[in-house]
């Protein structure tokens, strides 16, 4: 009765699984999340255990990364660290997504003076130098991760709000939506539940990436001693301790640096998959 | 036309689309897409609009029921005038005034499934609030519209153009309405599935008393559908009567060149084919006078200086046209 046709989310993965460096993003991310969730299990020590005997002592079988200037061991920091990252970046786009995806909807879907207002909104936040009103709010307030969160989420959302007021100005005057309009819908139930869900591939895109933009956020804040404060370790506090010794530990530099590289590369090359695999002219 | 039997009467409608331009973004330009349409469909008859692509056909589907907000006219639905309703009362009276669409493919939410597309007309109006109420409605709805009830958890994608259009057309049947307004409904499907989707519309009306206002450019079709037909031409109507009246004594020269069109299905009669020339002149400046003086092959001097009026000629078949005058 029916014609056969793969449902959609086939097809997608059908299209990720060529691109293989997209699947080598997932599989970093994927790694990080796995650390991340077992970190209590899988750190060998205590990570904020100080150990006077044993302060910048190299990477050896008993500390596998080294120890930092209170004796602590780099590993166990670092494997803690990663649950900052992530909770960073999956919190902060979280705020920038519904920011973005409320004020981008309101605006594509009515149109005329609000989309106005909210766009000329948009582009004044766009022209501030974010990082710079990042560290000015933070100076301002009291450095904690909480704060460091929203205050990355509420001044990330534009790019989302654009990409949503764009979805949905082709598709506000497709049929179905018509058809929702001529049977009677208010709204609100044809903005979240006929606009938006078909809105969404390009936002999760960004978002992907905007994780990594996050993390990399984060990281300099913290490195700048205004982001995560000591003793909780973050991969950007440890980093600014390793600035420190940069020339009789190299251990402490190295391995933070490279843990924020591959996690920020394994968003970008992820998100950049799940674009190309939803993008129909890539169709090959 | 006895006007007490008449449901949907529309008055000179109008829709001009502005085009803005330059840096304050001023209105520059208006195309005129429906310029003063004016014609009643009685209660359950069909009326066939016809005209070629880019007339105002659509336009006046979706003025009808403000999807497309018209620029000033009447719309007399049961008596009351549509265009002076609020929101809210716009929203009750959709409920008797449905739509079913060109594009089977664009009028169907991809992400929603078959049972909550033909659901949500009953959730919004009120009419079947319990989910069990409401799956059995929605049963009922696909096998009449010819389709299994088991189909309901299913996804467009799964369907044939047909059958998509089916769906929609169960969307439309949800509300109980009086009157639906078909645009081009069958256009955009296969020759073969045409006919049953056609046919399907005629069961339906004779089941529930529906009245149609059915919108194509397929003169055949109209001809086996409508009860009364319309043609319009670049905004304005042309020449309204019932359908028997138009096919056999057509009066406006558009609308002969129209039925000239129609393929004859035997090869021994010779068609006297009135070949149109040239394209439909642009609606934001559409010509003076008649509005068809550019391409009449009956062209007189006052043509291009004075527009014909609508005039009833005999019983119901009116023409804008001077040669009739």
């Amino acid at each position: 009765m029916s014609i056969k046709q793969k449902p959609y989310i086939l097809i997608f993965l059908e299209r990720f699984k060529r691109n293989q460096l997209a699947v080598a993003g997932m599989a970093m991310v994927f790694f990080l999340f796995i650390i991340a969730a077992l970190a209590p299990r899988i750190s060998p020590y205590n990570p904020a255990l100080i150990n006077v005997d044993q302060i910048l002592s190299p990477p050896s079988s008993s500390h596998w990364l080294g120890t930092d200037q209170l004796g602590r061991d780099v590993l166990s920091r670092m494997i803690w660290g990663s649950r900052i990252s992530l909770l960073v970046g999956f919190v902060a786009i979280g705020i920038a997504t519904f920011i973005g995806a409320l004020l981008g909807s309101l605006a594509g879907y009515y149109g005329g003076w609000i989309d106005n207002m909210i766009m000329r909104f948009v582009d004044i936040m766009l022209c501030f130098p974010t990082f710079f009103l990042i560290l000015a709010v933070i100076a301002v307030l009291e450095p904690s991760i909480w704060n460091i969160m929203i205050v990355i989420g509420v001044t990330g959302w534009m790019g989302v709000a654009r990409l949503v007021r764009a979805e949905f100005l082709s598709l506000k005057d497709r049929e179905f939506v018509l058809a929702a309009r001529a049977s009677g819908a208010s709204d609100f139930r044809i903005i979240f539940r006929h606009v938006l869900p078909n809105a969404l591939a390009p936002v999760l895109v960004a978002a992907t990436l905007g994780v990594a933009a996050a993390i990399l956020t984060e990281s300099a804040l913290s490195f700048l001693g205004i982001g995560v404060q000591p003793p909780t370790p973050s991969w950007g506090n440890m980093l600014t301790a390793g600035k420190d010794n940069i020339e009789i530990a190299w251990w402490l530099s190295l391995y933070p640096g490279l843990a924020i590289l591959l996690t920020v590369l394994g968003y970008n090359l992820l998100g950049e998959g799940i674009r190309d695999a939803i993008d129909p002219r890539l169709n090959n | 036309m006895n006007g007490n039997m008449e449901l949907l009467r529309v008055e000179a409608l109008v829709k001009h689309f502005p085009i803005r331009g330059g840096i304050f973004s001023r209105v520059k330009e208006r195309l005129k897409a429906v310029d003063g349409v004016s014609f009643s469909v009685p209660k359950g008859s069909t009326l066939g609009l016809v005209g070629e692509s880019g007339c105002g056909k659509s336009t006046v589907a979706r003025g009808i029921i403000r999807l497309v907000e018209p620029t000033s006219g009447h719309v007399f639905f049961k008596g009351d005038d549509l265009l002076a309703f609020d929101s809210d009362s716009m929203r009750a009276a959709r409920r008797k005034l449905q739509i079913v669409f060109q594009d089977p493919y664009a009028s169907l939410n991809p992400r929603m499934s078959v049972e909550s597309i033909i659901g949500e007309p009953l959730i919004v109006n009120r009419i079947c609030l319990s989910k069990d109420e409401r799956r059995k409605k929605v049963a009922f709805l696909l096998e009449k519209v010819g389709l299994s009830s088991d189909l309901m958890k299913r996804y467009p994608h799964e369907f044939s153009g047909g059958q998509r259009q089916r769906i929609g057309i169960a969307r439309a049947l949800s509300v109980d309405p009086e009157l639906i307004v078909a645009d081009e409904p069958v256009s955009a499907l296969d020759v073969s599935v045409r006919a049953q989707v056609i046919n399907l519309f005629l069961d339906l009306q004779k089941e529930f008393g529906l009245s149609y206002l059915f919108i194509t450019h397929d003169l055949s079709l109209i001809r086996y559908i409508s009860d009364y037909v319309a043609v319009m031409y670049l905004g304005k109507l042309v020449e309204k009567a019932g359908v028997d009246k138009i096919f056999d004594s057509p009066l406006h020269p558009y609308t002969m060149s129209l039925i000239s069109a129609v393929p004859i299905p035997d090869p021994d009669v010779k068609s006297g084919r009135i070949i149109l020339k040239g394209d439909m002149p642009s609606p934001v400046n559409p010509p003076d006078g008649c509005r068809f003086h550019t391409r009449c092959s009956q062209k007189m001097p006052i043509c291009s200086i004075e527009e014909p009026v609508m005039k009833e000629v005999k019983d119901g078949h009116q023409v804008a046209c001077h040669l009739v005058s």
